[in-house]
């Protein structure tokens, strides 16, 4: 390469192949330098987009998986800075450029570049070539572009940096709950009854939430969970726990034992059983059943809602559920006369169920309201919304009903045969009524300890080795490990994952086993750090995070009772 | 090696153009813009006005530059009572050594390669639009006669503010054809002590002729061989664009109180000055700078400004100025 100006001539092929190898050297450089400030760019957008749209999300629609959209669009935003300018080759001419205004060169490296690329014939090209080049073989690229990010930049990327890390790691470090804690105080305070009127919409559906959720005392730490303070690793029992569930177990163990042997201990057992299994049926769901009776009875009154209302009163809420959602479906070719019925029926239902079911009293409030307004996509969410209730509501009181059927067998059977020759019975009673008790799902007021002892039992019946007596804490920290349940009795089990966000740094990535009510699959998602999702028989419930958890810590609790039964 | 026909033209354009400043400067204090200005005009072939108060020195530029190149000189004193016949010419009846009388077209003073308009605006506008053909086309037409004036032909015009009294405006059309509108500045007091020394002993200032026509018109064809950058061009016809109100590309000044913008020709003379500019400074292409320098004195005339702007005090410059600074030539980049 001539590097002299008096061996560049700046004429012929062979000085345009000179200053133009010249310029692609200048030219990797650039690239270079636009490689990493891009990078740098892409970083911070993609950064602060990531933690704008999850927090938005989660405040918007926390229904969706936020995280990871917010996350693929990050991502996404990124590529899209950067990889353009990695593809992308640079002209000889955008190069001059650069440097003519890097260097204000007075747009001599341009004005050659593009003589030369023109093949033009201009008597001015050798000069200014000639002159083109006395400028370009001083040019140091290393000196003219380093590798060095603006402070602006950097700035902006340790903001979104610290932005990140508040939004993400930072609750996680702090007990991830401190932001429900006010909600949590509310929700304990609502459950001792020590606030009632004052307290918010959410702490009320939270305290719900929790009624039906919850398992037995020995199950789960509620106390440590509602005051916020909850360490998500610690074992959900305590050694005392795990201790009487050991007690409970070897008793179970010794009952089964004491039927080959001893008839009459036989039959006091099954009598218990069945004593326990009647005193845990769930009083509320009584008043359900009621409550739906009359709302069924009044939206009987009005033409359009007859079929369903009828169906109420008559018990059949799968039916019922049916002619609601064939409501929603002719909502749009309704006539003004039939809305107006239509609003006021769901409106005296809604008063109607507003003591026994204020959650159910509230879904017809809103179907009304949204009869009224005319507003018939609305309509139809709020209608397909109230059928799923009534469908849950209806698998609850069924799974009631055919527990009393169980446990009215089991009285009879204790009274009325020999205890020795009729273990096989026995346990076949038991069974059903077990899977009876599974199928009652998430039962409110219910006590799990029993539902714990029913599982115990059937452990018990594949022998000590499997009992409850090697159960470790390990075995109910949700975690890693938690199992994917094979139960017998086919409680559904479907598996649940954490969002994208929180995943990434919380310990309870792992898919976590849930056994849901009845056939009906359950899924406990959890969108975020605040929001969860449980779905249990097509209907999705949004639930704040701290429910879920229960939920989930219950499951996995049953999960891990049932893991080595046969 | 170098082209040398190309080297050594260029190199003659320096000579000649410092040659040219220097004996102007032995008559001429200061003013260095306005005789570079005055220079740009005559190495792109355009003409000029200055405009400035009395006193400034602006028929001594001009008729010092007259005295310089080597060129006919002609004067037109332009008054209110001047008629267009008395620029181009007229014809007479005419009578040979036989008594018979024929008509023969008597030039007027435009057939001059360089013409001083002197104090142009005191004349009245039809008379000032006999300049109009003679200036765009070079050529007089008189009755059915078409006469070509000589090359090159310059127009050198002074003119006093249009607020003085007894003056009238020239004509849009007429402004176009200027190639630079000169604003001539008041002198500093260093300039003023000089031009008071010189002028007031018996030295009189003896210059002497530097550049002939030949040299003139080869530097003419010199300076239109020079290259521009196809975005530098951009630039410039972007500039252009954002005079006219009506343009997308227009900045809000310009559509708040400019009422025509420039012309093509503005284009045209942007470029070619930037062209001289360029050779000036010694560069053998035109760079964003030379569009910039030369922008006023090729913009201002060109621009018809609103009510709303000699409300408001704004002047052209003033357009010119906020122009110049927003529209950025990495727009394109």
């Amino acid at each position: 390469m001539a590097s002299s100006i008096a061996e560049f001539s700046g004429q012929g092929a062979a000085a345009a192949t000179t200053y133009n190898a010249q310029l692609t050297r200048f030219g990797r450089r650039l690239r270079l330098r636009a490689v990493l400030l891009r990078t740098v760019r892409g970083l911070w957008i993609a950064t602060l987009l990531y933690v704008v749209l999850s927090f938005l999300g989660s405040l918007v629609a926390p229904q969706l998986p936020i995280f990871a959209v917010s996350f693929l669009l990050a991502l996404g935003v990124f590529l899209a800075l950067v990889v353009p300018t990695l593809v992308r080759r640079l002209s000889t001419l955008q190069i001059a450029k650069a440097y003519d205004a890097r260097l204000s060169l007075a747009e001599r490296l341009a004005t050659a570049a593009e003589l030369l690329g023109g093949g033009s014939e201009s008597p001015f090209r050798a000069v200014l070539l000639r002159d083109a080049w006395r400028h370009a073989q001083d040019i140091s690229p290393r000196q003219v572009f380093p590798l060095r990010v603006p402070g602006r930049d950097v700035s902006i990327l340790l903001v979104a940096l610290v932005a990140l890390f508040l939004w993400e790691v930072f609750p996680y470090m702090a007990g991830q709950l401190a932001p429900l804690a006010p909600l949590a105080h509310q929700v304990a305070a609502v459950r001792e009854g020590t606030l009632v009127e004052d307290a918010t919409p959410d702490a009320l559906v939270v305290a719900e939430e929790l009624r039906s959720a919850e398992g037995s005392k020995n199950l789960t730490e509620p106390a440590a969970q509602e005051s916020g303070q909850q360490a998500q690793n610690q074992p959900l029992l305590s050694q005392a726990d795990l201790n009487q569930q050991q007690n409970q177990t070897q008793q179970g163990q010794a009952a089964e034992e004491g039927n080959v042997g001893e008839g009459k201990e036989g039959e006091a057992s099954l009598s218990d059983l069945a004593q326990q299994l009647q005193e845990s049926r769930n009083p509320h769901v009584d008043q359900q059943a009621a409550s739906l009776a009359e709302v069924g009875r009044e939206l009987a009154q009005a033409r359009p809602s007859r079929e369903a209302g009828q169906n109420l009163e008559r018990g059949n809420y799968d039916q019922a559920a049916q002619a609601l959602e064939e409501l929603a479906r002719q909502m749009r070719d309704m006539s003004r006369e039939d809305r107006n019925d239509l609003t006021d029926a769901f409106a005296q239902a809604a008063e109607r169920a507003q003591q026994a079911d204020p959650r159910l009293a509230q879904e017809l409030a809103d179907v009304s309201r949204e009869v009224a307004s005319y507003n018939d996509r609305e309509t139809e969410r709020e209608l397909q919304e109230l059928a799923d209730a009534i469908q849950e509501r209806g698998q609850r009181i069924q799974a009631q009903q055919q527990l009393e059927q169980q446990a009215e067998q089991l009285r009879a059977g204790a009274g009325g045969e020999e205890a020795g020759g009729q273990q096989s019975d026995a346990q076949q009673r038991l069974s059903q009524a077990q899977q009876a008790f599974n199928t009652s799902g998430i039962s409110e007021q219910a006590r799990p300890s029993q539902q714990q002892d029913a599982w115990q039992l059937q452990a018990a019946n594949a022998g000590p080795s499997q009992g409850g007596g090697n159960r470790s804490e390990e075995s109910f920290t949700p975690g890693p490990e938690a199992p994917r349940l094979q139960i017998e009795q086919k409680p559904s089990v479907v598996l649940a994952e954490r969002g994208v966000g929180p995943s990434l740094w919380s310990p309870q990535r792992a898919p976590v086993a849930v056994p849901g009510p009845g056939s009906a699959p359950a899924q406990v998602g959890l969108t975020n750090a605040s929001n969860a999702i449980i779905s249990s028989g097509g209907a999705s419930h949004f639930v704040p995070w701290m429910v879920a958890e229960y939920v989930q810590k219950y499951f996995n609790a049953l999960s891990n009772a049932l893991e080595q039964s046969p | 090696m170098i082209s040398r026909p190309t080297e050594e033209r260029i190199d003659h354009f320096q000579t000649l153009s410092q040659d040219i400043r220097a004996e102007l400067g032995k008559v001429i204090v200061g003013q260095r813009g306005v005789v570079d200005s005055v220079l740009i005009c005559l190495l792109a072939g355009g003409h000029a006005l200055l405009e400035g108060v009395p006193g400034l020195g602006k028929t001594e530029l001009v008729k010092t530059l007259g005295e310089v190149l080597d060129l006919q000189y002609g004067r037109i004193q332009f008054t209110p009572d001047l008629m267009p016949a008395d620029i181009t010419g007229t014809t007479v009846i005419t009578e040979d050594q036989q008594d018979n009388r024929y008509f023969r077209f008597e030039q007027g003073p435009i057939f001059n390669n360089l013409i001083l308009a002197d104090e142009i605006n005191r004349a009245t506008p039809k008379t000032q639009s006999a300049l109009l053909e003679a200036m765009h086309e070079r050529t007089v037409t008189v009755g059915n006669t078409l006469h070509d004036l000589p090359i090159p032909f310059f127009v050198m015009a002074t003119q006093n503010p249009i607020e003085m009294e007894g003056t009238y405006p020239l004509p849009e059309a007429q402004l176009d054809r200027f190639f630079f509108k000169i604003i001539v500045d008041y002198p500093d007091a260093d300039e003023l002590e000089e031009i008071v020394l010189r002028t007031t002993t018996d030295e009189v200032p003896r210059v002497r002729k530097v550049a002939a026509t030949k040299d003139i018109l080869a530097l003419q064809v010199l300076v239109r061989q020079v290259p521009i950058a196809s975005h530098v061009l951009r630039y410039a016809v972007r500039l252009i664009t954002a005079t006219d109100p009506e343009s997308s590309e227009a900045p809000q000044i310009t559509r708040n109180y400019v009422r025509y913008g420039a012309s093509p020709r503005g284009a045209q003379t942007l470029v070619l000055a930037g062209k001289v500019r360029a050779l000036f400074d010694e560069r053998y292409n035109v760079s964003f700078d030379d569009i910039r320098e030369v922008a006023h004195q090729t913009l201002r005339h060109r621009l018809i400004l609103n009510f709303e702007a000699e409300a408001e005090g704004i002047t052209a410059d003033t357009v010119i100025d906020e122009l110049v600074m927003t529209i950025s030539p990495d727009k394109e980049e």
